[in-house]
């Protein structure tokens, strides 16, 4: 029970630290007004939640692991890091990592779904045609679709928060926590695609297993469930990718990722094989001298 | 020791995880969900967008006694907000057929067939459907009742739940069609009185409608053009019979002349001018021998002929009466004037009493030649001045106009057509058409063959009414008011190809379906084209120099509109409405000035979508092609042909073509530093630089 | 005052690569008492005393707590701690407190005299208002031992007196106090034993008298000085590296 009640205080305090840190209801704004650009652009609004969901999945494939990241690098650094007299409370490192983890994707939730909840309800009131004319009909545009699509968004988001928490526990330095998690960024964004685009071109990766390969970069896995459960339904088109591979594939990165967190919370992780190592060195050194 | 706010922090995760656990089960059960969402009710025709009856048709079952009413399909497609009809199922098949089809409107989420079953339907001689007890009502005369048929809710059934008979008697004015039962015993009942044999849905789909894809239809200009050369040889050979009189030497006067002469001979006219009212009845050759002029006395018509296969020949007429229908009726009679059924005309016969009106209107009034009921009638290398109309051929099949000049009244207004086609289907060519109203009015005349011409400061150029099957080529026109070639009333089949016009309001307005617009050079006009057909291929035209290049108005994206280039206009595109188009086909777009992206040797890939704001600039202005380029407009640009039919009005290029199509074109004029980007690879715009 | 020792330190020895900073350190902590570690720079007393709280693992030795058997058996003040900004003082007593069966925040800030300053954010306290924060956290839950490594560091002399004043007055009350300082004067007036690091080892322990007597000092300080012999030069464990 008392574990359970660690996991509550833990994420609590970390949706509170989200909300009264002003940067980041900015970077909510700041997504907003980006997405009001796009959409202004790209003129999804009106077309209905299908063409909005294709026009917002560009930049939210390259802001949601921005926001990710930038949540998940310091979640255990500076003056977030409290570990050492955490300790001293009966809270165990699971709670810990839970705690802040789920605390933190509530922030990201509330920083990435606020402003497409905004976005949908402009397209209830905005969206599709109207004619006085003609009779409209809705075709397979659907809110429901809308919902799906924020799903997904916030389960990528999900999965790249817990990638970014493990660089940021992995390292020493605070430095090295910024370039680690800007090393997450990369890989997400555009680190997977890269390696898919050489495999297939170099025929390491035959056709016919692309929709399954894809499954392994959470950004085309995110992209392939979208087009497959969002757009799709409209135009009929199965085979964005093979869902079950995505699924496993976010499902793979996060639970790796949240146990590379639980393992490195402890600030000294591999403390015992170091000090294996740091002997045996020793000794070679010495028996060298000789 | 206080145990506040553990009681507080643990009630509050429990609750909230319970919430979380809740929001979670409810979007997973969204994922489940089957959206197919319940079957739309089906709507009132009237309010679907459709395609596939012509103006004409649609008068004329109006007009008609019985109750017509024509199979019909209405379909709700996914990603398409418009109901969409179609009338036959056979030309819904047809449509579906296409390739580009799934990818304009989705799939189909429901289909609806008229329902026959239940409703006495019976077959008129012509094999037009009519039925006994419709719940349609008929709005007050005067008005639309689009064919004849308003079917209202209570006379549809879904698709795949009805029987189909097929080859059985009945017709529509497009040809055989398939009727649609929802109750097999009515089907079985309806093919012991008319035959045919019933098939379902599946079936029905794979019936062939005959329809033309772009190969067929390119071959068929060959086709209409050969029938037009018969046609004209035919003709030709009235100018060689025997001459048996000759003006002045053996006949005072040329009717006398005219009186005199044998049947099927030459009536020669020698050099002088003759004041007289000229009346053929009898199949001759009129033949000028030098310069001969025929000339009235400024009221009324000059020359009647009124009997088939004669020839007139290298005659000059003048002093043509100046009465004409008027100013207010020929601009009135558009196509929502047309049909009020309050006039008896005489001449007109049976169910074709729609148009009486037009045919008052127009086929009035003065003219210089008048050819009535007369088939295969030649009118060569003549030169006619006129306040009102030149020629009128009424009701003259196979009438040939060649070689002659019409100069008309100055102000369009005062004056009336150059030639009005009234049912005279035949061949006009290699003439002259200057001021007056318009150069070829066409009424009925399916099949007719506009070519070779030239129109000059009229009020329009060509102007097709109620007329399908037309070839309308090589004319050159200038200094319209309105228009250069104005096809009205939503004709199918007709054909617009290698003409030159400029310097008019609007060059070609197309309308209808099927039509076949190319190879046409439309420059320095206010609008080059205007698309109202649909399922139509508009291709190889040259659009430079306009005020706006193409405005897309029809509603139904089904048109194929490929390989044009699009130089220098100030806009190359707008759309009136309408979803999304995407002008691409087999990979090949159009050629715009101002595309940018990299390319492959042939196309850029970069898609072009000129009724952007930033894209429909970058030929004109600095610094789009910048603008163009950054990150989220780039990106967008990738993602715009998707859901293509959900998108609001716009038109995309997704592979526009790196070099101009027309070579020859950009050659002959000076714009010989176009300059195709395929080899630069897309850094700098595609540009025309020529010397002012 | 009882004499069973609260935690028991076996051989303690820890190295960081090839440095040793601390080797065999045995040593039993009393219960009740307050206990201080004094030493030079460099010898390893902060080392220790996250060793003794379980931040660090030792390369060698054990460290076992052998005191009552309650939720929060050892309350800790890190050198220097970190307290997230944007909560204010009570809420972040609040939070740790509500980790273990703990009190309002109230009477704990009261117990270090930051009453007055409940509301407002830790990033607006001064570095003595933070350490005395720090303080009532480590208070929070009523450990049997609290550990304070340097409390009164950037404190000033009033301020250092009241910290060491409130660890008396927690040792009275049966608490266990371990704390490391440099302030010798104010560790002889309050500890009761005294453990003398130096170079990783321990150089000396046990009462202030005990040790002034063993090495014929009048003051803490002198015998600092003792044991510790040349003191003009730091002592940098581990060579020139």
């Amino acid at each position: 029970m008392s574990r359970f009640q660690g996991f509550g205080a833990v994420a609590w305090r970390e949706v509170r630290t989200v909300v009264r840190t002003r940067s980041y209801l900015l970077l909510s704004v700041g997504l907003l007004a980006v997405f009001a650009g796009t959409l202004r652009a790209g003129g999804g609004i009106e077309g209905g939640y299908i063409p909005t969901a294709v026009d917002l999945l560009l930049p939210l494939e390259l802001l949601v692991p921005l926001v990710a990241v930038a949540l998940g690098y310091r979640a255990f650094g500076g003056e977030n890091d409290d570990r050492p007299v955490l300790l001293s409370y009966p809270v165990s490192k699971g709670s810990l990592v839970a705690g802040v983890y789920v605390g933190r994707l509530i922030g990201l939730a509330g920083i990435i779904g606020g402003p497409l909840l905004a976005v949908g309800a402009a397209v209830s009131r905005i969206g599709g045609a109207e004619s006085r004319v003609f009779a409209t009909h809705q075709g397979a545009d659907s809110p429901v679709l809308f919902v799906r699509f924020l799903a997904l968004t916030v389960c990528f988001g999900a999965v790249v928060l817990a990638m970014a928490m493990a660089a940021s526990v992995l390292v020493r330095t605070s430095r090295a926590a910024l370039a680690a998690g800007l090393a997450v960024l990369v890989v997400v964004v555009a680190g997977g695609d890269l390696l898919a685009f050489l495999g297939l071109t170099a025929d390491a990766i035959g056709e016919d297993v692309l929709g399954t390969v894809l499954g392994a970069s959470p950004n085309s896995a995110y992209r392939g469930l979208v087009l497959e459960s969002v757009v799709g339904v409209a135009t009929d088109q199965g085979g964005a990718i093979d869902v079950s591979a995505a699924v496993a594939g976010l499902a793979g990165w996060l639970v790796v990722s949240l146990g590379a967190v639980v393992v490195g919370i402890d600030r000294e992780p591999f403390a015992g094989i170091r000090t294996g190592i740091g002997e045996l060195t020793g000794r070679v050194a010495g028996a060298l001298d000789r | 020791m206080s145990a506040e706010s553990q009681p507080r922090i643990e009630t509050r995760t429990v609750t909230a995880v319970s919430i979380l656990v809740l929001v979670v089960g409810l979007v997973a059960g969204l994922f489940i969900v089957d959206l197919g969402s319940a079957t739309p009710e089906p709507v009132d025709f009237d309010e679907t967008v459709s395609v596939g009856l012509t103006l004409e048709d649609e008068l004329r079952l109006d007009n008609s006694d019985a109750d017509i009413e024509l199979p019909k399909v209405q379909t709700f497609y996914s990603q398409y907000p418009y109901v969409v009809g179609y009338y036959g199922v056979e030309s819904f098949a047809a449509e579906q057929r296409q390739p580009a089809h799934e990818q304009r409107f989705g799939f189909p989420n429901a289909i609806y067939v008229t329902d026959y079953a239940g409703r006495d339907v019976e077959l008129t001689e012509t094999g037009l459907p009519v039925t006994g007890n419709s719940t349609a009502e008929r709005t007050a005369t005067g008005g639309h009742n689009h064919g004849g048929t308003a079917g209202g809710s209570g006379n549809w059934v879904l698709a795949e739940e009805a029987v189909y008979v097929v080859d059985s008697e009945a017709r529509t004015p497009s040809g055989e069609t398939v009727m649609p039962f929802g109750d097999r015993e009515a089907a079985e009942a309806f093919v012991e009185s008319y035959g045919g044999e019933i098939v379902g849905w599946e079936a029905v789909l794979e019936v062939p409608a005959g329809d033309d894809d772009a190969e067929a239809v390119r071959g068929r200009i060959a086709d209409r053009h050969a029938e037009a050369n018969a046609t004209v040889d035919s003709r030709t050979r009235l100018r060689d019979r025997p001459v048996e009189t000759v003006v002045g030497e053996d006949e005072p006067t040329v009717q006398s002349a005219i009186e005199a002469a044998p049947p099927n001979t030459t009536v020669l006219v020698p050099e002088g001018t003759y004041r007289e009212h000229v009346d053929v009845d009898k199949p001759l050759t009129l033949r000028a021998d030098g310069d001969a002029r025929i000339v009235g006395n400024d009221n009324g018509t000059v020359v009647t002929i009124t009997a088939n296969r004669t020839a007139f020949v290298g005659l000059n007429v003048s002093g043509v009466g100046g009465s004409t229908p008027g100013p207010t009726v020929t601009d009135g009679h558009s196509t929502g004037n047309v049909g009020g059924a309050s006039h008896d005309h005489g001449d007109t016969v049976g169910d074709d009493s729609w148009d009486a009106d037009v045919e008052d209107d127009y086929a009035q009034g003065d003219t210089a030649i008048e050819v009535t009921n007369a088939e295969d009638v030649l009118v060569d290398e003549t030169e006619i001045h006129t306040d009102a109309a030149g020629i009128i051929l009424y009701a003259s099949p196979g009438s040939v106009v060649r070689g002659t000049t019409v100069v008309g009244s100055e102000n369009y207004r005062e004056g009336h057509m150059g030639i009005v086609a009234m049912r005279s289907p035949g061949v006009i060519e290699n003439s002259t058409f200057v001021g007056g109203l318009d150069g070829v009015y066409t009424h009925r005349s399916e099949g007719i063959a506009v070519r070779g011409n030239e129109m000059i400061d009229n009020r329009m150029g060509i102007h097709l009414m109620f007329t399908s099957g037309a070839l309308l080529t090589d004319n050159a026109m200038s200094g319209q008011e309105t228009a250069g070639i104005y096809v009205m009333t939503g004709p199918q089949r007709n054909a617009i190809v290698g003409n030159e016009i400029r310097d008019t309001e609007t060059a070609i307005s197309v309308g209808g379906t099927d039509s076949y617009v190319a190879e046409n050079v439309v420059t320095e006009n206010d609008l080059g084209v205007r698309i109202e057909a649909t399922a139509s291929i508009v291709e190889r035209n040259v659009v430079a120099d306009n005020r706006n290049g193409i405005e897309a108005w029809a509603l139904l994206p089904t048109n194929r509109v490929t390989h044009n280039d699009f130089v220098d206009n100030r806009r190359h595109v707008s759309v009136s409405s309408g979803r999304l188009r995407v002008w691409t086909h087999d990979g090949e777009g159009n050629y715009w000035e101002g595309a940018i992206g990299p390319t492959d040797g042939t196309v850029i890939q970069r898609p072009y979508t000129p009724t952007a704001p930033v894209d429909g600039r970058l030929h004109q202005v600095d610094g789009a092609a910048t603008l163009a380029r950054a990150p989220a407009l780039d990106a967008l640009a990738g993602f715009q042909g998707a859901v293509p039919g959900m998108r609001a009005d716009e038109v995309i290029d997704v592979a526009p073509l790196c070099a101009p199509v027309n070579d020859e074109w950009f050659e002959a004029t000076e714009r010989t530093d176009t300059e195709p980007i395929c080899r630069s690879g897309g850094g700098s715009a595609a540009q025309t630089r020529y010397d002012d | 005052m009882s004499d069973a020792p609260v935690l028991r330190i076996d051989g303690v020895s820890k190295s960081f690569g090839t440095v040793e900073a601390l080797s065999g350190v045995s040593a039993s902590i009393p219960s009740g008492s307050v206990v201080a570690v004094i030493g030079p720079n460099g010898s390893g007393k902060t080392t220790l005393v996250r060793i003794l709280v379980g931040d660090l693992r030792p390369t060698a030795g054990t460290v076992s707590y052998e005191g009552p058997d309650t939720e929060r058996p050892i309350g800790y003040l890190p050198q220097d701690p970190t307290f997230r900004s944007g909560f204010s003082a009570a809420e972040t007593l609040a939070f740790y407190s509500s980790l273990v069966e703990g009190r309002e925040p109230e009477p704990l800030l009261e117990r270090v005299g930051l009453a007055a300053a409940a509301d407002r954010n830790v990033e607006d306290l001064s570095g003595g208002m933070r350490q005395l924060l720090g303080i009532a956290q480590a208070t929070i839950g009523d450990p049997p031992l609290v550990v304070l490594d340097e409390p009164a560091s950037g404190l000033d002399p009033n301020m250092s007196e009241n910290v060491f004043e409130t660890a008396a007055e927690m040792a009275g009350s049966g608490t266990t106090v371990l704390l490391s300082s440099h302030d010798l004067a104010l560790v002889e007036e309050t500890a009761d034993t005294v453990l003398v690091l130096n170079r990783g080892g321990i150089a000396a322990s046990g009462a202030i008298d005990a040790l002034r007597e063993q090495f014929d000092a009048d003051s803490l300080r002198d015998v600092l000085n003792e044991v510790v012999g040349d003191t003009s030069r730091v002592a940098v464990v581990g060579g020139s590296r």
